[in-house]
């Protein structure tokens, strides 16, 4: 723990004139995109958050260009979300066989969908095949010959995804790759 | 930095990756044998590298552990929640076409279990989920600290402050005559505070309250997600604090005082270990078992879930803040009480 020298004077002026200037914009066009006035509140608040949580993208030549870049990543954060409540629905749907003293609290539901949108993330550049043998395998243990069998592939193909999904995977956990 | 990664953690070469990933599948195959993990074990001690790469490997697979652990009904439910979750994204052209609208129908319907985004992004600050104008004001903080961090600052005149884990503070000018207005905007600090060159005193701000002191050390901390008390403990000197929209009130060392927004809850004798954070040590004489479990959240990712009966258990010893889990380990071995880790952020401390 060294003990650093305090840098005054470092200002970041634009980020509260952006919000002013764009978010009403902003909020509108999520709302068409959404058709749900509260999610595109959060969406448009969470799209600024993320501005402010990646500073290096600050600094836009124009209104044009800061609209531009607040679109793509309001569009990123709408797939997020239905994404979000996709999974959420499928996974809740399938745990519904489940008896009732085993079913997760909200609390543990909301860290296990957490989870899962990590593990989504990691997963989401896939090809479909690759991205299912790799989940048959890692979360329910299956052999090559089962997953061959399940997607109706060869067992030297299941190596291959499996190779690829896992290098998939550490690319990202070892931030190399989008 | 107060703490830097495990070496096996550094970030290895995408070659090596790609060799540990064929590893991996080699391995996994039902049909590998002796032989091949032989030969795996010579390529994984070739190199730093090599041991790198595999350790990422290990990390990716620990992500599903928990899952799989759970049990195949759990199982099943993580694997068939990620299909139709993977169905829409970046592969299927971002979010168009039919799996689009049809999401939107069910989100709809669904009416949202658990609101929106943000919680991945927000976890790593460790604050409060607030209105953006406040998050705003904590982008511009000069200083902030991870999860897991601490930072010693110095400031003129021998006066120094240490920011705990997840904390944010910003230092605003006040001309050459004045120290700067320190503002706590998340988190947790330590000041040791001489007195300033021209004699205008120190000021801080944090939340809805107003802290004066001419010189003094005292330990600020602001609620954690799921609290609401702040508090303030007086080591040395005196601290004059306005609470909410209450009148100011003298502090002396040895006193401390619990506050919300509204104003003063309490006052009481300071807690010296509440200043043995900076070192990254807990020192605990008699400490409830319920605070100490929360000092060890401000460390860690996640939840720590104390069964309440073991609230008030008395606790000595030092505990490494930095190592959460090695310091409920200790406990576990000095307390009548189990560590379950079901979920990577999911800790549960109940009776043996």
């Amino acid at each position: 723990m060294a003990a650093s020298q305090l840098a005054l004077g470092e200002r970041t002026p634009d980020l509260q004139q952006l919000y002013r200037e764009h978010h009403g914009w902003l909020q509108g066009w999520l709302l068409r995109r959404l058709g749900h006035a509260g999610d595109a509140a959060d969406l448009a608040q969470d799209t600024f958050l993320r501005l402010l949580l990646r500073p290096a993208s600050r600094g836009f030549g124009s209104p044009g260009e800061a609209r531009a870049y607040l679109r793509t990543a309001a569009g990123g954060l709408c797939v997020d979300l239905w994404r979000r409540r996709e999974l959420e629905r499928a996974w809740l749907d399938t745990l519904a066989v489940l008896p009732e003293a085993l079913a997760p609290s909200p609390e543990q539901q909301a860290l296990v969908i957490e989870a899962l949108m990590e593990i989504a993330r990691l997963l989401e550049r896939l090809p479909e095949k690759a991205a299912r043998a790799f989940l048959l395998a890692q979360l329910e243990g299956l052999t090559y010959r089962e997953i061959a069998a399940e997607l109706g592939v060869s067992e030297r193909m299941v190596k291959k995804y499996m190779a690829q999904a896992m290098l998939q995977c550490a690319l990202v956990e070892a931030g190399l790759t989008a | 930095m107060s703490r830097s990664l495990p070496s096996a953690l550094e970030t290895p070469g995408v070659a090596e990756l790609e060799a540990a990933a064929q590893w991996y599948a080699r391995l996994r195959d039902e049909s590998a044998g002796e032989p091949e993990r032989a030969a795996w074990r010579a390529w994984l001690a070739q190199s730093a590298g090599h041991a790198a790469a595999w350790a990422r490997i290990e990390a990716v697979s620990r992500r599903f552990e928990p899952l799989r652990e759970a049990g195949p009904p759990q199982a099943r439910a993580a694997r068939a929640g990620l299909e139709a979750g993977l169905a829409l994204g970046p592969r299927s052209g971002s979010g168009m076409g039919p799996g689009r609208t049809r999401a939107a129908e069910r989100r709809r319907a669904l009416g949202g279990l658990l609101g929106v985004g943000g919680l991945g992004l927000l976890s790593w600050l460790g604050w409060r989920q607030g209105p953006l104008p406040e998050l705003l004001a904590a982008w511009q903080a000069d200083q902030h600290t991870a999860l897991g961090e601490r930072r010693e600052l110095a400031l003129a005149a021998g006066s120094r402050l240490w920011l705990n884990s997840a904390s944010a503070l910003q230092l605003q000018p006040q001309g050459p005559q004045r120290p700067p207005l320190l503002r706590l905007l998340g988190g947790e600090l330590l000041a040791q505070l001489q007195p300033p060159p021209l004699g205008q005193g120190w000021r801080l701000e944090s939340g809805r309250a107003r802290l004066q002191t001419q010189a003094a050390r005292f330990n600020l901390r602001q609620p954690r997600p799921g609290e609401r008390v702040s508090r303030l403990d007086v080591f040395e000197g005196r601290v004059l604090l306005q609470a909410g929209s209450e009148a100011s009130r003298a502090l002396q060392a040895g006193q401390a005082a619990r506050f919300d927004e509204q104003g003063l809850l309490s006052l009481g004798p300071a807690q010296a270990w509440r200043q043995t954070w900076t070192s990254g040590r807990l020192v605990a004489e008699s400490l409830p078992l319920g605070e100490l479990v929360a000092e060890l959240a401000r460390y860690q990712r996640g939840h720590i879930s104390l069964a309440p009966e073991l609230a008030d258990l008395p606790v000595m010893g030092v505990y490494p803040l930095d190592a959460p889990e090695q310091a409920l380990d200790m406990l576990a071995r000095q307390l009548p009480l189990r560590v379950r880790r079901s979920l990577p952020w999911w800790t549960t401390v109940e009776p043996a």
